[in-house]
């Protein structure tokens, strides 16, 4: 439970929500715990890395719905327009 | 623990769906035309017009951000920064007005370092990996997560959310020492 605890105020830590005299306390520890500075350098990645998936998924999500768009023969009125744009 | 739980993302996509496909259609074809109009292909109009796409919703749901105008006039002026820099077009010549002007991307939004990491973070552990997008990403409430995922208690989805967290730091520990130039 510690880990997590531990983990939990670094979140908050990396999200700005904590309090103004917790994050001055917080910073504190930073300076005198290496191993923790660390821990927070790798959770930072952990968000980074969360939201380069959120894009890909998203992007699937795009793409799906491309697709359908340009494969519905009842938008045929709006693959025509489209394709017409790039017909000059 | 997470209840078994086939294909939660597509669930939320289905979920907002809806949104999404009006929205494509309405921008689509401006975007498209404005690409088309500076010599572009209609797959250039895809690709930017997704980039596009992912960077307003990262604006509105990070930034709480609420554009003055229209979504889709705010995705044409996105797709004509990207399209200044992906051909090192000369933005004097892709007419802007002032609001247009005004929008600026994220650097970090180009940055590909991430994607070996992410491929297989996402592979060892799509589960954690699904439930961190819905927190972090796509910044969903709390009850709504404890209802996609199965979760008894909005307490337990957010004990799982920090265990996730700590599986993902020990792979990236474990990484890092196995590769100096990690960290």
């Amino acid at each position: 439970m510690k880990t997590l605890h531990e983990i939990e105020d670094i979140e908050r830590y990396l999200l700005d929500q904590l309090e103004p005299q917790s994050r001055v306390l917080f910073e504190a520890r930073l300076l005198v715990d290496p191993i923790l500075k660390i821990r927070v350098q790798w959770q930072r990645k952990i968000h980074s890395i969360v939201r380069r998936s959120g894009r890909r998924q998203l992007k699937t999500e795009l793409e799906r719905i491309h697709r359908q768009l340009f494969v519905d023969p009842s938008r045929s009125q709006f693959q025509q327009k489209i394709l017409q744009l790039f017909s000059k | 623990m997470i209840a078994p739980e086939p294909k939660i993302s597509i669930k939320v996509a289905e979920e907002r769906g809806h949104g999404f496909v009006s929205l494509y259609e309405d921008a689509f074809p401006m975007v498209a035309g404005f690409v088309a109009r500076n010599g572009g292909t209609f797959q250039d109009a895809k690709d930017i017009f997704h980039d596009a796409f992912v960077i307003l919703y990262e604006k509105l749901v990070f930034e709480s951000f609420t554009p003055e105008i229209t979504e889709e006039a705010y995705l044409v002026g996105i797709a004509k920064h990207l399209w200044i820099r992906k051909f090192k077009d000369d933005d004097r010549k892709i007419p802007m007005d002032q609001m247009e002007e005004g929008i600026s991307l994220s650097e970090e939004y180009f940055d590909d370092s991430e994607n070996r990491l992410t491929s297989m973070l996402e592979m060892t552990g799509r589960k954690c990996m699904e439930l961190l997008r819905a927190f972090y990403y796509d910044n969903l409430p709390l009850q709504k997560i404890r209802r996609l995922f199965g979760f008894s208690s909005v307490h337990s989805a957010s004990v799982q959310k920090f265990k996730c967290i700590e599986k993902m730091r020990n792979v990236i520990q474990q990484k890092s020492m196995n590769y100096e130039d990690f960290a």
